[in-house]
């Protein structure tokens, strides 16, 4: 059977609404009850989170998804080829990051009754008793909201859930967390007929240190440790294409001095650097992002010069400029085409380079640290926890390592692709 | 041509050395900008404040920033880089005990380095195709993308946790003083092994797919088929044609790794103890001893720029074509 | 192939070289100790942090040394250099008599003048030594030197007499430092005494001296058989090995490539336990974290200095109930593995008698404290899980100082916590040196850090509320009885009197609750039970080295 991207991105669409059918109608649900509210006048009563708005993209693109794949299956080459390991796992990537609110129903940062949770090994089952909810005096619209909101997004402290170990029934209920027992009574529970209602979560990768679920925070991880790839990809390409133009447009001097400051700052041990500004300025998401950027333009700064200086030897060029062309004209009509490809390729290397920079950083001490959860801290936190806990390292290793490859592997095959079109 | 290449290598350095400076000066404004006070070391009760204004005072760092800098650019041109706030030494005392030690790792990494990926890319150049090159390439892969601090800490846990072969850090036993030459030699083998396993082996890994890619280049090429065709052996092939030709965009990127490796390795001197400028440099850093901090950055810079002068003499030693280059 | 000839004999030399290492290795009456970072001196007159300060104890006595009374949880002074001292009525006299039978390790004998020596130069503004500024119960110059002539009379080689101004109210813990050798410093300029090459070569007299020192390797002692310490049944070296990686440190620790190591991690206490070789120990109740709420509005201060209420922290009811939100016990329980106990304020548990048991710690109630947060106005009035009060919304920035694991732990908690009661908080970790700077400045609203406190208790520096006097003030809290407080603390008070104060005050402090108090934490050491004879006090483990002795 040939597996081609058109059916790929089909069945993982539907899969992930098969799955996650109960979440894609809550979704529905409370943006149904959002618009409802805001139609009624009383949009005041709305609070806008990233998470609602993550649930409503996640929504609308797995409708708009399909449908752009169905309607333009003959139009677009790549749906009909072959899917690649490479292609299947940039796939999955860009999936995880459209859609983790879907993927896990779970938030990252939860964590709770850390005599339970504490490092479970991966498929552990953990207990949940259900608190009752606190009725609000709210108008009847924004009360149905407001169930809705906080049954679909989960808070990261579970105001409403018990994790535990074991239960008595009885009256008062007892429920055991590790050794200690604890009394609770019946009427705060929330029952299922005559029982208390008890679910079990699994957490299939295990649980850290703080108890939070590693599945969870891998997924959300993803997006966190490729934006800041991504951004600092784009901080470099905006420094290399800016100095790289004038030096090859502006006469000699600037052109001695920004090759030899690439030179120079190539070969210098660029970590320490780094190391330095993040010590002294503090770190976090922007800073990383920006610092790890600027560090590195000067592979693509090399590469967009010496294209340039190329392109500018070329007769189609000299044509352009004569026929009078203004510079930014001869820039997208004529320059971005040719630098396109080289370009492209040595980001998707720089890329792969700078999510493994964030790594060693948290090794440091200078990475994103708890705050956000990144494949480089959890990486971090799993080698202190390596004689206790193999799954804290070894799953986001896993992610990063299959990262990391499919990375260059598509460098490289993009590579092969141009150096063959330029033959 | 002597006299030549003299001046393009003198005019180089006179070059490479002013952008060091400007370099070096825009770390020390940045030094300068930042949070964060060397006087204030320590925050304990039994500090008077009239200790720490008379420290600040010895530190020069209550004069105006543009006096500090003149003196700092004095003090750059005649060579000194006074005294470290920490270690209560010359600065270019305090770098010449632990550079010595980085120059010997980062070149045993470096030649280790090189001879294995040479040896693996030949290897894989003589098994094209078969089992052994298509594991290579995809195992060198992993190597490579493998984060050096996870590589680290797993070789601890099995060559040293587990296993009990090796020591976990530091480079010699704690009563080396008292042993044999031999034993001596010995027990700094031992201790190296797996810092250099750790250090190399990302390097080699990159090392290994660019030969691999020039040789498979080199290969494909018009004139390789050619001989072949006319019956030269497999054996001259690939050490009279293959591999000298792909050797020689090797060295500048060799360069760039030699700089970088005596500069200090970071990471492998933390995870294992070692007494090397990587550390040094981090910990002047984070002590904010800002003339061990000019200095380390001094000497990476000019460790660079001489092992990139290496790489650029000897690629146009290879190849005469580059040499060219270099002389413009 | 060569390579497959060579690796059987490549293997073979290294087991060769393992084999011939172990063997030398094992030296019998030694320690070797591994701690994170090289000490950056063992000059006495520069030993800032605490490691230095251990080590320059091993290498140079000092006048009196202290015992750690268990009982009654104070310090009782014990001879050294000195063999006795005898004060006259008044105290503004002190007559010291001295051992005679001290050498310097260059076979010096040690005399009084070593002792008049060592005081002149600490309190020498040129020298710059640690101790500099806070000879304040002397005669001294408008410098803060030490007026040597009016204070000091010699009487003989082991007999001299120290005056002290009328109004003075010196103690013992005034002279006690480790005393340096004259002849070895004499002839250097006061101002080159930082970087002079004595330091490294150092003429000492304690029961071990410096036999070799790698940097950011290892630094080796070796027992002094001169000094009236020296016993031969005792322990004859100590290495003091810098190993960075915490889990390389367990790793040689388990291997027994290391005999003792300090600051475990409550987790690892478990698999040390079960190693039958190793056993633990913990030092109790020095080093407390807390939470610090800065009291003042930080922006207003920056501007010109005015001191007015945080919007957030400016009220003792809303920082009670910060305190009651935070789940500590949990903390207690899964981090620290109960290697600690709840603080309730700045008076350490191990100082028994200043305790006052009426204070007792504000246990985990959200509900309670969201009450008392109503009370102050906070409630969630917009349904967006958030506190507000007026157009002020209850968030805020929690800092921490990055390379601590357990702060960044109950940082992950904490905020949990208090989101679970409608605050906002974000945790921004930054580089310790940055952070203090901040802390100095006061422009953090909250921030995490710990104090390890000084014995004996010293209360002022940190908690009184002009701001120039206690710079360590952080929270700037400010009350007016407990200033009041805490300079009757300053008088000479009888202990029984001291106590009644510090309890009085302890009363005051909770319930301002100027920061929340966390919990004091166990400094968790282990130990190779080869060494006999260890004692550990809340003094420190190497306190007493020169007395352990290892099983063979």
């Amino acid at each position: 059977m040939r597996i081609n991207y058109f059916i790929m991105i089909l069945t993982a669409v539907l899969l992930l609404f098969a799955v996650r059918f109960n979440v894609v109608v809550d979704s529905a649900l409370l943006i149904y009850s959002l618009v409802n509210l805001i139609w009624k006048g009383q949009s005041e009563s709305v609070h806008f989170s990233f998470d609602l708005f993550d649930h409503f993209t996640g929504l609308i693109l797995m409708i708009i998804i399909p449908l752009i794949v169905l309607i333009f299956k003959n139009k677009i080459k790549l749906l009909n080829q072959k899917i690649s390991l490479v292609g299947a796992v940039t796939l999955i990537l860009t999936f995880i990051i459209l859609f983790s609110p879907f993927i896990t129903n779970y938030s990252p940062d939860l964590q709770k009754d850390l005599a339970v949770t504490k490092l479970l090994p991966p498929f552990s089952k953990v207990k949940i008793l259900h608190l009752k909810k606190e009725t609000k005096n709210i108008n009847e619209h924004a009360a149905e909201f407001f169930e809705r909101k906080t049954e679909l997004l989960k808070d990261d402290f579970g105001s409403s859930i018990i994790f535990i170990d074991s239960l008595v029934i009885g009256e008062p209920l007892v429920y055991f967390q590790s050794q200690t027992s604890i009394r609770i009574d019946v009427d705060k529970i929330e029952m299922s007929g005559s029982k208390p209602k008890v679910t079990t979560k699994t957490f299939l990768m295990g649980t850290d240190e703080f108890g939070r679920d590693i599945f969870t925070r891998i997924i959300y991880g993803t997006r966190v440790s490729l934006f800041v790839g991504l951004g600092a990809v784009m901080v470099s390409l905006l420094i290399a294409s800016v100095l790289g133009f004038i030096s090859a447009y502006y006469g000699k001097f600037w052109d001695m001095l920004f090759n030899r400051a690439a030179e120079t700052l190539f070969a210098f041990p660029i970590l320490f650097l780094i190391v330095l500004t993040l010590a002294l300025f503090g770190n976090n998401v922007f800073s990383i992002l920006f610092v790890l950027g600027a560090a590195s333009w000067m592979s693509l700064f090399k590469i967009i010069h010496n294209e340039v200086i190329e392109i500018k030897k070329k007769d189609f060029f000299i044509t352009a400029q004569l026929i009078g062309l203004s510079k930014f004209k001869l820039f997208t009509a004529e320059m971005f085409p040719v630098l396109r490809i080289p370009i492209i390729i040595n980001c998707v290397l720089l890329f792969g380079n700078i999510i493994l920079a964030e790594a060693a950083l948290s090794y440091l001490g200078l990475g994103l640290g708890n705050s956000l959860p990144s494949w480089g801290a959890m990486i971090d936190a799993g080698q202190n926890y390596l004689n206790h806990a193999w799954w804290m390292i070894t799953f986001p290793g896993l992610m990063l390592i299959l990262t990391l490859l499919t990375i260059n592997e598509l460098g490289s095959s993009l590579n092969k692709l141009y150096n063959r079109s330029v033959k | 041509m002597k006299r030549k290449l003299l001046y393009a290598i003198g005019k180089r350095l006179l070059i490479s050395f002013a952008i060091l400076f400007v370099f070096i000066s825009f770390l020390f404004f940045l030094i300068r900008i930042s949070p964060g006070d060397p006087s204030q070391k320590l925050i304990s009760p039994k500090l008077s404040p009239a200790l720490h204004e008379s420290v600040k005072e010895s530190f020069a760092l209550n004069d105006p920033i543009l006096e500090q800098f003149y003196n700092f650019t004095k003090n750059m041109l005649t060579g000194q880089f006074g005294y470290s706030y920490d270690y209560k030494m010359p600065v270019t005392k305090v770098i010449l005990e632990f550079l010595p030690f980085t120059l010997i790792l980062g070149s045993l990494s470096f030649v280790i380095q090189l001879a294995l990926s040479f040896w693996l890319a030949y290897l894989s150049l003589k098994n094209r195709g078969k089992f052994l090159d298509r594991f290579l390439s995809k195992f060198s892969l992993v190597m490579y993308v493998t984060p050096i601090f996870v590589l680290g800490v797993f070789l601890v846990f099995i060559f040293s946790v587990k296993l009990d072969l090796l020591p976990t850090s530091g480079i010699s036993s704690v009563d080396s003083y008292r042993y044999s030459f031999w034993q001596n030699l010995g027990d700094y083998i031992l201790h190296l092994i797996l810092p250099l396993i750790t250090l190399s082996a990302a390097g080699t890994a990159l090392f290994y797919r660019y030969l691999r890619d020039y040789f498979e280049d080199v290969r494909s090429k018009s004139f390789i088929l050619n001989l072949r065709s006319m019956g030269v052996s497999e054996n001259v092939i690939i050490w009279k044609h293959i591999i000298p030709n792909s050797i020689s965009p090797l060295v500048s990127i060799a360069g760039i790794e030699l700089g970088t490796l005596l500069g200090g390795a970071l990471i492998t001197e933390v995870l294992f103890s070692l007494p090397g400028m990587g550390r040094l440099t981090i910990n002047a850093i984070f002590a904010r001893d800002y003339p061990l901090i000019i200095g380390c950055s001094f000497i990476a810079g000019v460790l660079m720029i001489f092992s990139n002068l290496l790489a650029d003499l000897s690629r146009s030693i290879i190849n005469p074509r580059y040499s060219k280059e270099f002389l413009n | 192939m060569l390579i497959k000839k060579l690796a059987p004999i490549l293997l073979s030399v290294l087991f060769i070289f393992n084999s011939c290492t172990d063997k030398s290795s094992r030296e019998a009456d030694r320690v070797i100790i591994g701690i994170p970072s090289d000490v950056e001196t063992i000059n006495p007159l520069y030993a800032f942090n605490i490691a230095e300060g251990n080590i320059t104890e091993l290498l140079f006595l000092s006048l009196v040394r202290y015992e750690w009374n268990e009982e009654l949880g104070n310090l009782e002074p014990k001879p050294m250099l000195a063999e006795k001292w005898e004060w006259n009525s008044d105290s503004t006299q002190v007559t010291f008599y001295l051992r005679d039978n001290v050498y310097w390790s260059d076979g010096v004998k040690f005399t009084a003048d070593d002792v008049i020596f060592s005081f002149d130069v600490y309190s020498d503004p040129a020298v710059q030594s640690k101790l500099y500024g806070t000879f304040q119960e002397f005669y001294t110059d408008e410098e803060n030197h030490i007026d040597i002539g009016k204070s000091f009379e010699i009487t003989n080689a082991y007999q001299f007499t120290i005056n002290f101004p009328k109004e003075a109210k010196p103690t013992l813990f005034d002279i006690e430092f480790p005393i340096i050798a004259m002849h070895s410093y004499k002839d250097i300029p006061r101002n080159k005494f930082q970087t002079t090459e004595i330091n490294f070569q150092p003429i000492s007299n304690g029961p071990f001296k410096l036999a070799r020192w790698d940097r950011n390797q290892a630094l080796i002692l070796e027992a002094n058989t001169q000094s009236y310490l020296y016993s031969p049944d005792a322990i004859q070296e100590i290495v003091i090995k810098i190993i960075p990686d915490y889990s390389a440190r367990i790793t040689q620790l388990k291997k027994g490539e290391i005999d003792l190591m300090e600051d475990l991690k409550p987790e690892d206490t478990e698999m040390i336990n079960d190693e039958s070789k190793l056993s633990i120990e913990t030092v109790k109740g020095r080093e407390y974290d807390y939470i610090g709420w800065n009291n003042i509005d930080p922006k207003k201060y920056a501007e010109d200095g005015t001191i007015s209420p945080h919007p957030l922290f400016g009220s003792a009811k809303v920082r009670i109930a910060l305190t009651k939100a935070v789940n500590r016990k949990e903390i207690l329980e899964s981090y620290l593995k109960n290697y600690g106990e709840l603080a309730v304020g700045p008076v350490a548990p191990i100082f028994k008698d200043a305790l006052n048991p009426a204070v007792t710690p504000y246990l985990h109630n959200p509900d309670s404290a969201k009450i008392l947060l109503a009370e102050e106005g906070w409630a969630d009035t917009d349904n967006d899980g958030i506190l507000e009060k007026g157009n002020r919304e209850f968030s805020f920035t929690l800092n921490i100082a990055s390379g601590n694991p357990r702060r960044e732990y109950a940082a992950t908690i904490i905020q949990n916590n208090f989101k679970s009661i409608g605050i906002d908080v974000k945790i921004e970790t930054m580089e310790l040196g940055t952070f203090i700077d901040n802390l100095y400045s006061k422009s953090f609203d909250a921030w995490m850090i710990g104090w390890f406190v000084p014995i004996p208790l010293e209360l002022k520096p940190y908690w009184y509320s002009d701001l120039e006097l206690a710079p360590l003030n952080f929270a700037s809290y400010y009350s007016k009885l407990a200033d009041s407080l805490m300079l009757e603390l300053e008088e000479n008070l009888s202990e029984k009197d001291q106590n009644k104060i510090l309890s009085e005050l302890q009363e005051v402090m909770h319930e301002d609750e100027p920061v929340t108090f966390l919990y004091w934490i166990d400094n968790i050491v282990a130990y190779n039970k080869k060494i006999r004879n260890i004692s550990i006090t809340p003094l420190g483990i190497v306190h007493h080295c020169w007395e352990w002795e290892i099983e063979n």
